[in-house]
């Protein structure tokens, strides 16, 4: 990667700082700040409580009295400690392999309350709809919104979808849905506004493993189909 | 054994300074809504600031002390007595003798109490913190009928219960009705006039408002873009515009990420006295600096560090 990147900063309240890359959806971008992240992660810094990567933002939450106490500034130390890994050559030699998880979903119509209408409405058959959802390698950009839930995209064009108007008050765990060109699967039961094509019976979030999430920012995801049979099954074993 | 829950509250929760550490995950970091109250609880009974406590709201519990031991109430009065009768106050230290039942009468101020007990209670840790996110059943401790609290370490006798006659007097105004923040990344979506109501008035807290987030009641803000912005990062304290014209502000059990705007943050150091806010109740919003935020944030800090030095030297006299 030889592209030097800029960045915005700006403080998220008096706790948290994030540098921000840009304001789309780019693999690009999102793959240089999940290198930021593992080459903090390597090196953790004192002061700091959390590294949250988005799509194409990076945030750091750090103790502010950690800072103050010690009279030194806490945006301008931790911009020098990101400016310091922004260094080209730092950054470029250590990408990460990607893990690659299969996912099971059954796309059946109890599973999917949303999916004939929205094959309907992009002037395609339910089946058509399966194989495009089916078909691509998903990136997961970030994890967010439940403990577990991860961000992936890009849905084919052909199949990307808006938000329900109004959100369902319950959404079944495992449910997989789309917004916008993303796709995501509802670790546990929520409210959500998705539009729900599909389920999968595996647990995405689980406090009893050793790790909790199954999916974490920068795997690779792929879904099949698995019939109404095969989830009941899977369910109960 | 220890404590023995007679009756549950509403919610009742053990909690911690919060499980950071885990937000790039989704894990959300939970904690003590008032984390003032809390560090009040500990210092007054020469516990470590960071030890554990519970947290609850009204209707609060009843509890039986089946061990002696000291303990701190601090955050909101709940009318707290002993055996149903000996009232006891906030923000002072106690010697419970085995067999006293503490119970609260009635709501006198404030949302969260916060109970501290000499030592600690064992607790549930997962991914290194005790914090308990509402709707999460495997993770933390919410209290139950029945529920059995065992003392991590028990190294105190009492003859009888006993209030101590010092007072620890919180850093915070809960009784101030500004709730400061700083400007937040998208405030540039309010016009002038915009920015001005919200600065100008008064919101009311909404009854669906929770340890996720307040969801307030006042003018509706009008942005000049609809636009949702990409989901990024958010943390206690972020105050959403929704799209409805409504704010909404993040707490302890908030999101890590979202896609609303962001007018802005509440400063840290005003977190307790919004976390004493009952719904119905208001506030007025004020603009500071980041620089304000960070000061106030040290003179609490000041002040604690004092009381915790104070009560100290009151441990000798225990």
């Amino acid at each position: 990667m030889s592209v030097k990147y800029t960045y915005q900063c700006y403080a998220i309240g008096d706790h948290a700082l994030t540098f921000s890359f840009g304001d789309r959806i780019d693999t690009t971008v999102n793959e240089y700040i999940l290198q930021l992240f593992h080459l903090y992660r390597n090196f953790p810094w004192p002061g700091i409580k959390d590294c949250i990567p988005a799509y194409t933002t990076i945030t750091f939450v750090y103790d502010a009295l950690y800072f103050l106490n010690r009279k030194i500034d806490p945006i301008d130390t931790i911009q020098a400690l990101v400016d310091e890994l922004l260094i080209p050559n730092t950054v470029t030699h250590k990408k990460k392999t990607n893990n690659l998880v299969r996912i099971p979903v059954c796309y059946a119509t109890c599973c999917a309350p949303d999916l004939a209408s929205l094959a309907t409405i992009k002037q395609i058959t339910a089946s058509e709809l399966i194989q495009l959802h089916s078909s691509v390698t998903y990136r997961v950009f970030m994890n967010g919104f439940l403990p577990g839930f991860a961000y992936m995209g890009k849905v084919d064009e052909k199949i990307n979808a808006p938000r329900l108007t109004s959100p369902r008050q319950k959404v079944p765990a495992g449910s997989v849905g789309i917004a916008g060109d993303q796709t995501g699967i509802y670790p546990m039961e929520s409210p959500g506004g998705w539009q729900l094509i599909g389920r999968t019976p595996l647990s995405l979030f689980n406090t009893n493993a050793v790790k909790p999430c199954l999916l974490e920012p920068g795997d690779q995801v792929q879904f099949y189909p698995i019939s109404w049979n095969e989830f009941q099954n899977w369910s109960a074993q | 054994m220890s404590i023995r829950v007679i009756k549950k509250g509403i919610l009742d929760t053990i909690q911690d300074e919060g499980r950071y550490g885990y937000q790039h995950l989704g894990i959300h970091p939970s904690g003590v809504m008032d984390t003032v109250a809390m560090r009040m609880a500990n210092t007054l009974i020469g516990n470590p600031i960071q030890e554990p406590v519970l947290e609850m709201h009204f209707p609060a519990p009843s509890l039986l002390f089946e061990e002696d031991t000291l303990i701190a109430i601090s955050g909101a009065d709940f009318d707290a007595r002993l055996n149903r009768d000996l009232p006891i106050l906030i923000n002072r230290c106690i010697a419970i003798k085995a067999g006293t039942q503490l119970s609260f009468q009635q709501q006198i101020r404030g949302a969260r109490a916060y109970i501290a007990v000499r030592g600690g209670v064992q607790s549930t840790l997962w991914l290194n913190s005790a914090a308990t996110p509402v709707g999460f059943t495997s993770i933390g401790t919410q209290l139950q009928n029945e529920m059995i609290l065992p003392f991590k370490n028990n190294d105190f006798q009492v003859a009888e219960n006993k209030i101590f006659s010092w007072t620890a007097l919180s850093p915070v105004n809960y009784q101030n009705t500004i709730i400061r923040y700083t400007a937040g990344h998208e405030i540039s979506r309010l016009n002038d006039a915009m920015q001005t109501l919200v600065d100008n008035s008064t919101f009311i807290l909404d009854k669906s408002s929770n340890r996720m987030g307040y969801r307030l009641v006042g003018p509706s803000i009008i942005p000049n873009t609809h636009t949702e912005i990409l989901s990024t990062a958010v943390s206690r304290g972020t105050i959403q515009l929704l799209p409805s014209g409504q704010l909404i502000i993040l707490m302890a059990d908030h999101q890590t990420t979202g896609g609303y705007p962001r007018i802005g943050h509440i400063i840290t150091a005003d977190f307790p006295k919004l976390a004493q806010r009952n719904p119905g109740e208001g506030f007025q919003f004020k603009q500071v600096s980041l620089q304000e935020a960070h000061k106030a944030l040290q003179a609490q800090e000041l002040h604690l560090k004092q009381l915790e030095t104070g009560c100290k030297l009151r441990m000798g006299d225990v």
